[in-house]
């Protein structure tokens, strides 16, 4: 039977409820995000705990509140992999003192109450801030994205034909990079938003670019559309890469772009 | 300028150079240049640059040149964006290995020209070097706690220890990055990064983690503790490598 959306709720509930049994005091608070922190939850496919849990201050420096905080978070996963929903990862974990000095993509979806909500403990959102030079670095994500994800998705124009699993998995790479990209490319432009305003956000900033290829493919990934045979996802990808190439002419031609202030001597916008 | 000295000292890998020759021959007339470079934590890379305007789509040429590339890091940039070179990446410690760190540096002076024009006097280098490092400390908070805690639950103990030690090597060769880390192979680091910033504690903390590696003949339930201990040493090492290389680096 497929899953529903209550499953993913209850499983998460009882991680939280078993987080602040075991941890007590050590345990300030677990924040959802992801898409169960924005409400998006695609049955089956969402990933289940995209959670942040923080620990009180100094938990990390006392090595027995350290290994203990670890083994009960650790049997706690294994509590919620075992539901058979998808588990792409354990939860992501924090001690008190680091709030302040967070990367900046990151605490964007984590303080937002469109994108994350609080599942146990205190609200920490508000004490959490970019660290320094985080937005800066984050502007500089664009261009790792096409480097080290999209170019080499490039080899698949020329494949003819691919097993289906195979054409799954380059379907999912699509949808990976549909997801980050306007992201990315906001704060590529100096201008950041969380991840669920990021799309919207984009179009803004670049009226002319027409980014209905991303729309296509999280359709699909939606099950709004069927999921096109090879020569469809190749057209797809071709797309994605052209729309690469454009971002990145609009982004050199930005004079806005935090990056700039890491380079000794930044590159002039071409005429 | 060094970058003068290292051609003749950079050993470029049979199987690489036979690639790049069967690359250069595929697309020469799309690729302007081709530089081959050493890097302390990735091994080596190249970086093939394109033209700002190429003669045919840019697609179709990315697939060509990704189909006859060696299996190296690759960096494909139009002369325009030779800047991205001297930038951070994607750094998420434990899910693959970022060589933004060292990159300009090691593409102008730990480098072979192949084919082409040189254009290493075009990348710039960092201005702020740091950034990699604060980048990378925020890295490993976000990415590699969620590795061990995945390695912990998966009993793959002696991964955890094997990786902390690995990764605390990486982060000094990265708190290096603008005094000359570049030149320096993860194997040197310790020392070097002592020499450089000389914390007795930091010291200290790192030798007890690189001893847990003595835990392989171990029997299982000391495998399991030094796992557990292992994490903690890292994130010990961590904050003190933070405090002494970001907040108060000696002159």
């Amino acid at each position: 039977m497929s899953p529903a959306v209550e499953d993913y709720w209850r499983v998460v509930n009882a991680f939280a409820a078993r987080m602040e049994e075991e941890l007590g005091d050590d345990l300030l608070s677990i924040i959802l995000t992801g898409s169960m922190g924005r409400n998006q939850v695609v049955p089956g496919k969402s990933d289940l705990l995209d959670a942040a849990v923080v620990l009180r201050r100094g938990t990390l420096e006392d090595r027995e509140r350290h290994e203990r905080s670890l083994r009960v978070i650790v049997d706690s996963c294994q509590l919620a992999a075992s539901s058979g929903l998808p588990f792409g990862h354990p939860c992501f974990y924090w001690e008190e003192g680091e709030l302040a000095d967070q990367d900046g993509l990151f605490m964007l979806g984590t303080v937002s109450p469109r994108s994350s909500r609080l599942l146990a403990g205190v609200d920490i959102r508000p004490e959490m801030s970019p660290g320094a030079d985080a937005e800066a670095a984050a502007s500089c994500l664009f261009f790792a994205l096409s480097q080290r994800f999209m170019y080499p998705l490039s080899v698949f124009l020329d494949v003819p034909e691919l097993p289906e699993s195979q054409q799954a998995t380059f379907f999912q790479r699509l949808v990976d990079m549909s997801k980050g990209l306007p992201l990315l490319v906001c704060a590529a432009l100096g201008s950041t938003a969380e991840e669920a305003l990021a799309p919207g956000k984009v179009r803004q900033i670049l009226p002319d670019v027409d980014f209905g290829v991303l729309d296509e493919i999280l359709a699909i990934r939606r099950g709004e559309r069927p999921l096109p045979g090879m020569e469809g996802l190749r057209s797809l990808l071709r797309r994605a890469l052209e729309l690469g190439e454009r971002i990145q002419d609009e982004i050199l031609v930005s004079g806005t772009s935090p990056w700039r202030d890491l380079l000794a001597s930044p590159p002039e916008a071409p005429a | 300028m060094a970058a003068e000295l290292y051609p003749s000292e950079v050993q470029i890998p049979q199987r690489i150079a036979e690639r790049v020759a069967s690359l250069v021959q595929e697309v020469r007339e799309s690729l302007e240049s081709v530089v081959y470079y050493e890097h302390p934590l990735t091994g080596c890379g190249l970086l093939l640059v394109v033209p700002d305007r190429a003669t045919q789509p840019f697609p179709d040429l990315l697939a060509r040149i990704y189909r006859a590339a060696p299996r190296v890091t690759l960096h494909c940039l139009r002369p325009r964006e030779l800047f991205q070179l001297a930038l951070p990446g994607y750094d998420a410690p434990a899910l693959s290995v970022d060589d933004q760190p060292h990159l300009a540096y090691c593409v102008k002076l730990r480098s072979a020209l192949l084919h082409g024009r040189d254009c290493r006097a075009e990348v710039p280098l960092p201005a702020r070097p740091a950034v990699f490092l604060r980048e990378h400390l925020r890295g490993c908070q976000r990415y590699f706690r969620p590795h061990y805690l995945k390695l912990l639950f998966e009993r793959q103990y002696r991964n955890v220890v094997m990786e902390t030690v690995r990764e605390a090597r990486r982060t000094m060769s990265i708190a290096l990055v603008g005094d000359g880390g570049w030149q320096v192979d993860l194997a040197e680091v310790p020392e070097r990064y002592t020499a450089r910033f000389g914390g007795a504690r930091t010291s200290a903390v790192w030798r007890r983690l690189e001893a847990l590696e003595e835990c392989r003949e171990a029997a299982p339930e000391a495998v399991e503790d030094a796992a557990y201990e292992a994490c903690w040493l890292l994130e010990r090492f961590l904050k003190l490598l933070a405090s002494e290389a970001l907040e108060d680096p000696p002159p």
